[in-house]
C-alpha cells in the first residue's frame, strides 16, 4: 500500500489480487446479493484508492480493508433497511453446479457435496444476527483476531469476543437443524 | 505491510470447515469490478506520482522564496516596463520624422497624370496647397456629377470589408480627429480617373519608390481598420490601383503597405504616398493625412480607411488605404 501511495500502480494490482476474493466473499455473504456485493466491493476499493495518499500503516492492511468493507455494509444496511432475501442468498452468492463443473481439477462428486454444504452454511449464516455474522465472517474470511474484529466493528474487545462466541454457538445449532 | 496478527488464535473446527468450503467455492466477483478498480488505481497512481514530483521540487520552491530572487524579478519587470515606455514614446514620435524622410516620395498626382480637364477653378485647386475657400467655391462639373460610379470598378476593386459593410461609417470624433462631414448617400460624384491613361506613368513613379514591406501581424492591423465611406469606395480604390498598380500585381512583395491618399472632390488624385508601416498603432485617418501629406483635416470633406486583404491585392498581404477627399 505504501508503494502504491508513492505511485506504483503494479503494487496496487498485487494488493488487489491478494484481497479481492476474501473481501468479496465477506461482503457477498453479508448482503446475500451478488450484484450488491460487486457494487460494494468496488466502493471499498475506490475508498482504498482515494485514501492511499493518507494511508498510515498503523494496522494490517487486511484489518483496514475489512473495516472499510464492514462500514460500507453498515451504511448500506442503514440506507436500505435491509430486507433479507434468503432465496436470493442461494441464487446469488452460492456457486451453481455449472460453476462447480468448471473446476477441472476437482472431483465432481466432491464439488457437488461441497456446494451443498456451502449452501447450508450460507443459509445458517443468513440467520445469524448481523453483528454476530460480521464477527464470524471477519474472523473466517479476513483472518482477523478478536482485537482486530473489535477495532473493525468499533466495539470493545470483550464485546467482539462475546459476539464471536455466540456466533459460533448459534451457527453450530443452525447447521444441526439444517443438515 | 501484511504482518502476522498480534496473537494467533487457534482456528476452531467451524471456521476451518468454513474455510475449506470457501476454498472450493468457484464464485468470483464480476471481472468488470476489477477492471474499474484497477483503472481507477492507475489514475490515482499517476496523480500520486505527480504529487511526489511536486514534493521533490521543494528545493525549487525554496529558491523561489528567496528574497534576492524576488528583487531580481522586480528589477527585471521594471526594466522591461521602462524599455516599453521608451519604445512607445519613440513610436509616437517617429511618424513625423518619417514624413520628412519620405517627403520625396509624395507624388503630386494631379500634376503627373493626365487627368481629364476639369473646370478652370478645379485645375488650380488640384495643384495648389489646398486653399480651403477655393475648394468650397468650386463644385464638381455638372456633367460629371450626373455620372454614376463606374460599375466595373466596383467589381474589380470592391474591398471585402466594404462589401460586408457598405454603409457609410464616419471616423469617430473620439478617435482624435475633428468631426468630418460625410457625403450624403444620394450625392453624385464625378467620374473616376481613367486607369489606362494613368497606369504607365504611375508605374514609373511607383517602381522608384517601392521597397520591401515589413511583416505586421494581422491582429495588429485590425486595430487601425475603419470602414470607408461607401460612396467613395470605388473612387478611392480605383485611384490607388491607378497610382500603384504594382501593389496589385501577382508578384507584389508580401507584407503590409499603407497608402495615404487625398482626392479632389471630382475624384482625381490630389496627393498620395505609399509607405510600409513600421508600427501597427491604431490610426486616425485625418491625422495620418495631415502627417504624411500635410493636408489639414479642415480641408477634407470626408476621410476614412479601408483595408484590402491579400486576395484582393495579389501578392500583398494587406493593403491599407487611408484616404481623404477635399472639400
Amino acid at each position: 500500500m505504501l508503494r502504491y501511495a508513492a505511485g506504483d500502480a503494479r503494487a496496487f494490482e498485487v494488493l488487489y489480487r491478494r484481497h479481492e476474493l476474501r473481501l468479496w466473499r465477506f461482503i457477498c455473504r453479508s448482503v446475500s446479493d451478488r450484484a450488491v456485493a460487486d457494487e460494494l466491493l468496488q466502493d471499498v476499493w475506490y475508498s482504498i484508492v482515494q485514501a492511499a495518499p493518507r494511508y498510515q500503516p498503523v494496522a494490517r492492511f487486511t484489518t483496514w480493508a475489512f473495516t472499510l468493507a464492514h462500514n460500507r455494509l453498515i451504511d448500506r444496511h442503514r440506507a436500505s433497511k435491509s430486507v433479507r432475501r434468503l432465496d436470493a442468498a442461494i441464487d446469488n452468492c452460492e456457486p451453481s453446479l455449472e460453476q462447480l463443473a468448471t473446476e477441472a481439477s476437482a472431483d465432481p462428486a466432491y464439488q457437488a457435496e461441497s456446494a451443498q454444504q456451502l449452501a447450508v452454511l450460507v443459509a445458517a449464516l443468513e440467520q445469524l444476527p448481523s453483528e454476530q455474522r460480521a464477527a464470524f465472517l471477519l474472523q473466517a474470511e479476513g483472518d482477523l483476531s478478536v482485537e482486530e474484529i473489535a477495532l473493525a466493528t468499533g466495539v470493545s474487545f470483550e464485546t467482539a469476543k462475546s459476539r464471536l462466541r455466540y456466533a459460533r454457538a448459534r451457527l453450530k445449532q443452525l447447521l444441526q437443524e439444517l443438515v | 505491510m501484511n504482518t502476522p496478527p498480534p496473537h494467533e488464535e487457534p482456528v476452531d473446527e467451524l471456521t476451518a470447515w468454513y474455510r475449506r468450503l470457501s476454498a472450493v467455492d468457484p464464485s468470483r466477483p464480476n471481472p468488470r469490478v476489477r477492471e474499474a478498480v484497477l483503472a481507477q488505481a492507475k489514475l490515482g497512481a499517476s496523480r500520486q506520482r505527480g504529487a511526489a514530483t511536486y514534493r521533490r521540487a521543494g528545493t525549487w520552491a525554496a529558491s523561489a522564496n528567496e528574497r534576492s530572487w524576488s528583487w531580481r524579478a522586480a528589477a527585471g519587470i521594471a526594466a522591461a516596463g521602462l524599455i516599453g515606455l521608451i519604445s512607445w514614446q519613440e513610436l509616437r514620435t517617429v511618424a513625423p520624422a518619417d514624413t520628412a524622410r519620405h517627403a520625396t516620395r509624395v507624388t503630386d498626382n494631379a500634376r503627373s497624370f493626365d487627368v481629364p480637364k476639369p473646370a478652370a477653378g478645379e485645375s488650380e485647386r488640384a495643384v495648389a496647397p489646398v486653399p480651403e475657400s477655393a475648394h468650397k467655391a468650386a463644385g464638381p462639373p455638372a456633367s460629371a456629377a450626373k455620372q454614376p460610379v463606374a460599375p466595373q470598378a466596383s467589381r474589380i476593386l470592391a474591398a471585402p470589408n466594404a462589401e460586408r459593410n457598405p454603409a457609410s461609417t464616419p471616423v469617430p470624433a473620439s478617435a482624435g480627429g475633428p468631426p468630418v462631414p460625410q457625403p450624403e448617400a444620394g450625392a453624385s460624384h464625378p467620374s473616376p480617373v481613367p486607369t489606362a491613361a494613368l497606369s504607365s506613368d504611375v508605374a514609373k513613379l511607383s517602381n522608384a519608390l517601392e521597397r520591401p514591406a515589413p511583416t505586421i501581424a494581422q491582429p495588429m492591423l485590425s486595430a487601425g481598420v475603419r470602414t470607408v465611406s461607401s460612396p467613395w469606395n470605388d473612387k478611392v480604390l480605383l485611384a490607388v490601383r491607378s497610382n500603384y498598380p504594382e501593389l496589385f500585381a501577382a508578384d507584389a512583395a508580401a507584407g503590409v503597405t499603407r497608402v495615404t491618399i487625398v482626392l479632389n472632390s471630382n475624384g482625381s488624385v490630389f496627393k498620395s504616398i505609399k509607405e510600409s508601416p513600421t508600427d501597427a498603432a491604431a490610426l486616425v485617418a485625418t491625422e495620418q493625412i495631415s502627417r504624411m501629406l500635410k493636408v489639414n483635416a479642415e480641408a477634407l470633406s470626408t476621410s476614412g480607411m479601408v483595408t484590402l486583404p491579400s486576395q484582393s491585392t495579389g501578392g500583398l498581404s494587406t493593403l491599407i488605404v487611408v484616404f481623404g477627399v477635399l472639400r
